[in-house]
């Protein structure tokens, strides 16, 4: 046995069924190793298709999604991957090549230093110099992946390392070697007085679910539970879409840039805001220091990474836990004779706003042609409702349509690029997920400039046959810069122009899926049928009006109450 | 704004020193002196970093620094409760008329000479930053040719 094997033989140990890669060089080896234990390992078409697909799989999956490159370029074209990753906390272990020992540091043939490169970038990593840490290094990698705050992980392996036998058995003996020290952690138990103390004295309450609601396994039915039983209204970030259903009479939508005046107006007058897995990001609250300043409100924040608390906004009760952790506890010590705060004015209030959005909202589902991506969005919701589809988006007016006028079903089933924002994410991510799970229906929103950073990935797809749908919403621009463009820049729409696009179809065609156009509601509708009857992939080709602009809007650096949303008028 | 004292634990991995610098430059917190040795365990080393900030920036970098994996313990050393010293050695252009005011200098300041040549004096002191600033500053007008200070290193008082 030698280190590569090893390597191969230690991901089969930790129930890996699904790896995404791409052999070179160094890590020839490594692929050989794969090649005698079988080793179920998926050829993107580039590294950072591979990195963006581990990701999918595991925000579906929950596992860690593990990625497998070579050195150089093959581990320079992961860290897109592995930025967006560790913005939003999602556990990967990228196993990278490097040139063999000896020749460190002399700037061989495709030799980068990727330890340096990743080190921002990761949860933590390792340049493996010495064979018999190889193990214990994997171990402890596997752990931190999943460990507290989830993240990505890189291991950088020499290839002659690779190639050294390597007795397993005094490997195995050496495997769980590396003992950290964590201190202990402020626990909900500690402090869910205080927390019943506030809401006792509140008027005008609210929950915040972010993405840490739907990474913490379980952490959802319980959050369900704790609002019922308070009768707490709840927004949730982008992140947190899907920790609580939809149509729930207690749920406001998603705050913050794009959400909706209930969950923002929530936001900005409340004078209670419990905020469970979140961080504040600068898409939730735009002036962190106004809004710190702006009105009498207790602030709660639980969180697991304990340098998130505080680092964007001061809270009155600190609590480092995960939302899984927090809402079983905050249940189990509710006092017996407990009664809440009188809020249901407040309740009266968020829900008459409700109701007026979405009477706007149904008014932005109009058939016309050339279509609106809202009503783009709305029928595939429709064609797949009750189904428990995965929905994936790339990045831009697009995504955020699609979580707007989306309703996901289930925690795990909104995969979306967050923190990072990365261009190009979801053809591969929603292959990953479909690879995650492939008895569910995948569809991915995309548009057209995303589509085409990863449109290689289409290879990947037709190989692999997964039902994924693809709905590339083109609108023959990159529509959120034209979006910004038009209202901060005078319509000086500078470089955000796609004037020769492709015909999608024949691209798709090319790779031997299935495909059609759809210029029109007829059409459209027409395609939803075809690729919902078609096994494995399909895509649609919609043209969209380009002049529509997403809404609600809370301009940047702005506060909850500066939302822009037409016809809203109170 | 005003300078703390931390006094960190870590393990002797390599590279350490580069993700502590790294963690500090990206998110924009002013380190003044980064100090760090061996410690009584073998395998562990103590940093003292002296960063220049308010209090809540101070919790950031102190949560900041706990979530690396190698770092095993953090202390913000009270000033009252701490002792800290820093190592100063200068070499000064010493001339028949400048050479007997160094000497004198470096007595009140309990300096050593650590070398001396026929036109330049060598001297070495320890102690607050505010005395080896003091130390400095009346060093300043008899020529200073090259100043090399360890940065601080800090200690919590029993």
């Amino acid at each position: 046995m030698n280190g590569a094997d090893l390597v191969i033989r230690f991901l089969l140990d930790k129930g890996v069924r699904h790896a995404f890669g791409y052999p070179g060089g160094p890590v020839l080896v490594l692929y050989e190793a794969i090649h005698k234990a079988d080793f179920p390992h998926i050829l993107t078409r580039h590294e950072q298709g591979a990195a963006h697909a581990a990701e999918g799989y595991a925000k579906v999956s929950g596992r860690p999604g593990v990625i497998i490159a070579t050195s150089g370029p093959g581990a320079t074209n992961l860290v897109t991957g592995l930025a967006d990753a560790y913005l939003d906390s999602v556990p990967l272990l990228a196993i990278t090549g490097a040139v063999a020992r000896s020749a460190t540091g002399t700037d061989a043939f495709q030799e980068a230093d990727i330890t340096g490169v990743t080190q921002p970038v990761t949860k933590y990593n390792y340049l493996v110099m010495d064979p018999d840490e190889l193990l214990p290094v994997l171990e402890e990698a596997w752990t931190l992946t999943t460990s507290g705050r989830p993240g990505p992980v890189l291991v950088n392996i020499p290839k002659d390392i690779m190639a050294l036998p390597i007795d397993p058995d005094q490997a195995n003996a050496a495997a769980n070697t590396f003992v950290r020290h964590r201190p202990p952690v402020i626990r909900t138990r500690a402090m869910a007085d205080q927390v019943y103390e506030a809401l006792r004295h509140s008027r005008r309450p609210l929950l915040i679910a972010g993405g840490g609601c739907i990474i913490a396994p379980g952490g959802t039915d319980d959050l369900i539970q704790f609002v019922e039983s308070l009768n707490l209204p709840v927004a949730t970030t982008l992140m947190g879409k899907g920790a609580i259903r939809n149509d729930h009479p207690l749920y406001l939508g998603q705050l913050g840039m794009h959400g909706t005046p209930q969950a923002n107006t929530a936001l900005g007058t409340c004078d209670l805001l419990l905020a469970v897995g979140t961080r504040f990001s600068d898409r939730i609250i735009g002036d962190p220091a106004a809004y710190q300043s702006t009105g009498e409100r207790v602030i709660i924040h639980v969180d697991i990474d304990a340098a998130e608390i505080g680092k964007n906004l001061r809270a009155d009760i600190e609590i480092e836990d995960d939302a899984a952790d927090f809402f079983e506890h905050i249940l189990a010590a509710r006092p017996e004779a407990y009664t809440s705060g009188q809020w249901l004015d407040w309740l009266t209030m968020l829900r008459s706003k409700r109701e007026r959005y979405y009477q706007l909202k149904e008014a932005m589902y109009r058939a016309q042609s050339p279509l609106l991506p809202q009503y783009v969005i709305h029928q595939v919701a429709q064609a797949l409702q009750g189904q428990n589809p995965i929905v994936v988006t790339d990045v831009g007016q697009h995504q955020m349509f699609v979580a707007q006028h989306f309703p996901v079903e289930s925690p795990r089933s909104f995969i979306t690029s967050g923190g990072l924002g990365t261009m190009g994410f979801g053809l591969p991510a929603a292959i990953g997920a479909s690879a995650a799970s492939p008895e569910r229906t995948t569809v991915i929103f995309t548009g057209d400039g995303g589509f085409q950073m990863t449109v290689q990935e289409l290879g990947l797809l037709a190989q692999l046959g997964l039902p994924v749908k693809i709905l590339i919403m083109d609108n023959g621009c990159l529509g959120m810069v034209r979006q910004w463009q038009e209202l901060f820049f005078d319509e000086h729409y500078s470089q955000s122009l796609l004037q020769n696009n492709p015909d999608f179809v024949k691209i798709a065609d090319a790779y031997h899926i299935p495909a059609g156009l759809a210029a029109g509601p007829d059409d459209l509708n027409r395609q939803i049928g075809l690729a919902l009857a078609t096994r494995g992939p399909y895509l649609i080709h919609c043209i969209l009006d380009p002049r529509e602009n997403v809404y609600p809007m809370i301009p940047a650096g702005k506060m909850p109450q500066d939302l822009i949303m037409p016809g809203m008028d109170d | 704004m005003k300078p703390y004292h931390l006094s960190v634990l870590v393990n002797n991995h390599a590279g350490l020193l580069a993700k502590v610098a790294g963690l500090f430059s990206r998110r924009h917190f002013n380190i003044d002196s980064l100090a760090v040795g061996v410690a009584e365990t073998p395998g562990q080393s103590r940093m003292t970093i002296v960063v220049n900030g308010d209090e809540q920036m101070v919790e950031q970098v102190v949560r900041q620094l706990d979530k690396l994996i190698d770092v095993l313990e953090i202390e913000v050393l009270p000033d009252q409760q701490s002792v800290q010293r820093e190592l100063l050695l200068i070499k000064m252009s010493a001339s028949p008329e400048t050479r007997s005011e160094i000497l004198q200098v470096a007595e009140i300041f309990r300096a050593h000479i650590v070398d001396v040549s026929h036109d330049s004096l060598t001297l070495e002191v320890t102690g607050q930053a505010d005395k080896i600033a003091a130390f400095l500053n009346l060093l300043q007008p008899l020529g200073i040719r090259q100043v090399i200070r360890t940065g601080t290193v800090a200690i919590r008082r029993s």
